[in-house]
């Protein structure tokens, strides 16, 4: 028996996922001290994609990222995310957006002074995201952290930790991931675990837009490419 | 949110204990000043109707004479009420004093007729009362007048100043109050800052981030408040048991307290700048 749905329905459903995730339209950002990152900087991102952005350190890579993730509001040029403009979004609206995609910024952002099993479960509850118990130790034990499950993070090394945040982005599996940096100080099998993962967003239909400085990433991920070296 | 709140709290106990015992021992001193206020206070209540002048008559006085002076008493401008108090009246207040008949002792009565009079409000002053005795005391069945007035208004000026030094020293207290609580709030969001800023950058909206701090000031001005008043109640009961009948606020008196000072507390909380850091 097939199921029909309403021609309003079906237009909501083409227009939603055959837009851009993610579009940067002339972006033009300088620092307070004057120096200009980007001039006038375009790019687009569909679903099931990824790109990745190269930059030497000051490149602005960074600062990209914050610019994605609507912390930096100082620029020229028009941003939109999953349809949205990020300078016409109010903070509220700008923060409920933070919430409904993933992302890892340059340093980690977790809680040392909690458990794993906590970092996890507060991170899907900010994302309104409700996973049983159960399923969290399911998909610890098959990425083998079910040992460090109670441990805090204060006693995790950095890599674990990366690793952790890209776990927690798995299983929150938004439509749209930006990581800054995510292969910095990792050892090569870990890039290859870390890209594996990435893979495995794309093949679940979300788009991912990754920075790196380290050519060895091109070792791991094959996509596209903006190189931000002036 | 709930969960995120008892979290904070439980969290911090240990620091809400700690600043719970100086906020209450600044509300401490504030509200003993208060209740010793309140106490002249409902005294100066207690002495006002000892504004009166009592006439006692002389034993030889006749029913008429008796009769003429109340007729002169009432016609004073100033006359609010006026009082006959007969030989038997006035014996029957003395042995209820004393707890024994006078008469069983002495043998006779021994105490005279008098007349209590009460002026109205405006008239309640020490000139106004010394005038009347010295007229009354013209009538030749006037033994003499009696009034309190030497001592009532020193109390009451005393009472008039001790109110207004309770008043500034109450301003001194709530200033201390609150800069101490802006103090461990500052503490207490400062600890709390850099989780603040990571939940926010994860998702958290502003005001569930701040929540917790409302709800921190809400429950500490009301555990600071009772445990000041009821430490307060204590000292009252051993002064009132050892030294001094002392009278406990009313729980009129104890809920307007605590409802004041949990409103300014969670004022103070609400317009104090709790900055999150943006990550920009």
């Amino acid at each position: 028996m097939s199921t029909k749905i309403p021609c309003h329905m079906a237009f909501f459903l083409f227009y939603h996922y055959s837009m851009a995730i993610l579009k940067i339209d002339e972006l033009t950002y300088r620092l307070p001290n004057g120096r200009a990152l980007y001039q006038d900087f375009s790019l687009e991102l569909d679903s099931s994609a990824g790109l990745l952005i190269y930059g030497p350190t000051g490149s602005g890579k960074s600062s990209l990222v914050k610019i994605l993730l609507g912390l930096t509001r100082h620029y020229r040029g028009r941003v939109e995310i999953l349809g949205k403009e990020l300078k016409r979004l109010s903070k509220a609206k700008t923060t409920e957006l933070r919430r409904s995609i993933g992302f890892q910024m340059e340093e980690p952002v977790v809680f040392e002074e909690m458990n794993l099993m906590q970092n996890i479960s507060v991170y899907l509850n900010l994302s309104r995201q409700k996973h049983a118990k159960s399923e969290i130790i399911s998909t610890l034990y098959e990425n083998g952290f079910s040992g460090l499950r109670n441990k805090r993070l204060s006693a995790l090394s950095w890599g674990e930790i990366r690793m952790i945040e890209a776990l927690r982005i798995l299983m929150k599996s938004p439509r749209l991931i930006i990581c800054d940096q995510p292969f910095a100080a990792l050892d090569d099998d870990t890039m290859e675990w870390l890209a594996s993962k990435f893979r495995a967003m794309i093949n679940s239909g979300s788009a991912v837009l990754a920075t790196f400085s380290r050519p060895e990433v091109r070792d791991h991920l094959d996509w596209p490419e903006i190189d931000l070296t002036r | 949110m709930f969960n995120q709140c008892l979290g904070f709290l439980n969290k911090y106990k240990l620091l809400i204990l700690k600043s719970a015992l100086p906020l209450s021992l600044i509300l401490l001193i504030g509200f003993a000043f208060l209740l010793v206020g309140y106490n002249l206070q409902e005294a100066a209540h207690g002495i006002e109707g000892r504004y009166a002048l009592e006439i006692f008559l002389k034993d030889e006085a006749l029913p008429e004479d008796i009769d003429s002076l109340r007729a002169f008493m009432v016609q004073q401008p100033a006359c609010d009420k006026l009082e006959t108090v007969t030989r038997e009246d006035a014996l029957r207040r003395m042995s209820n004093i004393l707890g024994e008949d006078l008469t069983e002792v002495l043998g006779y009565n021994p105490l005279p007729v008098s007349l209590i009079f009460y002026p109205i409000d405006s008239y309640k002053n020490r000139t106004y009362l010394e005038i009347l005795k010295s007229q009354v005391e013209k009538f030749e069945y006037v033994e003499k007048g009696v009034f309190a007035g030497e001592w009532l208004e020193e109390l009451e000026n005393f009472n008039d100043i001790f109110v207004r030094i309770t008043t500034a020293f109450l301003i001194l207290v709530l200033i201390a109050y609150i800069l101490l609580l802006y103090m461990i709030l500052n503490h207490l969001w400062l600890k709390h800052q850099g989780t603040a800023g990571k939940l926010h950058l994860l998702g958290m909206s502003r005001f569930n981030l701040r929540l917790p701090v409302y709800i921190w000031a809400l429950i500490s001005s009301v555990f600071t408040s009772i445990l000041g008043l009821v430490i307060l109640a204590v000292a009252a009961s051993i002064v009132s048991e050892n030294f001094i009948e002392l009278q406990y606020f009313e729980p009129r008196h104890v809920f307007a307290i605590i409802i004041s000072f949990t409103a300014i507390s969670v004022l103070l909380t609400i317009f104090k700048p709790m900055k999150i850091p943006s990550y920009e």
